[in-house]
């Protein structure tokens, strides 16, 4: 089982986005709203 | 002339792809010799595919045909190849089985051992269900789209095994490299 318990780690969907992100798998707007996102979450820029 | 249409079908649609399904097949069967004895059964289903079938995407519908192909052959020569699940416990259960079963030490394998070598056998180590989806993805290089549509599966496992096979390997290589170390 995949630990959730990491007050660090992104929960399972972002870090399923970020994979995405990376592969270039995501519509424009997904793309943008992540962005968006992580300008505004470093822990999530830093995943 | 039916044959001969078939046959040019076949230039074009699978002669193309042999290298990817060549390449599939030896990471699903773990080496090359099953894999070419599965690449034979491929060639011949795809031949008689083409006859009745319509071929959209043909590296994706080759693969698809490998990896049902493959799996076949591991139910027929090594069932117990053949967990497919995206339960993690079971890729924890199969590195426990590989120590007990008299595998080489982390210690002993790490020796002279070079990193391509080492990702090798952390991608082999994988369950086959993630292992299938990482080698499509990274080796093969198909769109999520592609890998959903060769393996059966929705997108969204796609997603998630892809991301759960990455972070088994990196996990993996990481502990090995902690390992070698201290060994060296």
């Amino acid at each position: 089982m995949i630990d959730n318990s990491d007050a660090h780690a992104p929960p399972e969907e972002d870090r399923l986005l970020l994979h995405a992100y990376i592969d270039r798998e995501l519509d424009a707007a997904t793309v943008l709203a992540l962005e968006r996102r992580m300008t505004a979450d470093a822990r999530l820029k830093t995943e | 002339l039916a044959g001969e249409q078939t046959g040019e079908r076949f230039r074009e649609f699978v002669l193309p792809h042999l290298d990817d399904a060549l390449s599939l097949a030896r990471w699903l069967t773990g080496n090359i010799t099953d894999a070419e004895d599965v690449v034979q059964d491929v060639c011949i289903r795809a031949l008689s595919a083409l006859g009745s079938q319509t071929v959209g995407n043909s590296r994706a519908w080759l693969l698809a045909i490998v990896r049902n192909t493959t799996f076949t052959w591991l139910g027929k020569n090594r069932p117990k190849a053949l967990v497919v699940t995206d339960d993690d416990r079971v890729f924890e259960e199969g590195r426990s089985r590989m120590n007990e079963e008299g595998q080489p030490t982390p210690e002993a394998a790490l020796i002279a051992r070079a990193d391509a070598a080492l990702l090798q056998d952390a991608i082999a180590a994988l369950p086959i269900a993630f292992r299938e989806t990482l080698v499509l993805r990274e080796i093969n290089g198909l769109s999520y789209r592609e890998i959903a549509k060769v393996t059966g599966s929705p997108i969204g496992t796609v997603m998630s095994r892809l991301a759960r096979a990455r972070e088994h390997l990196m996990r993996h290589v990481g502990e090995i490299q902690s390992l070698e170390g201290r060994v060296t």
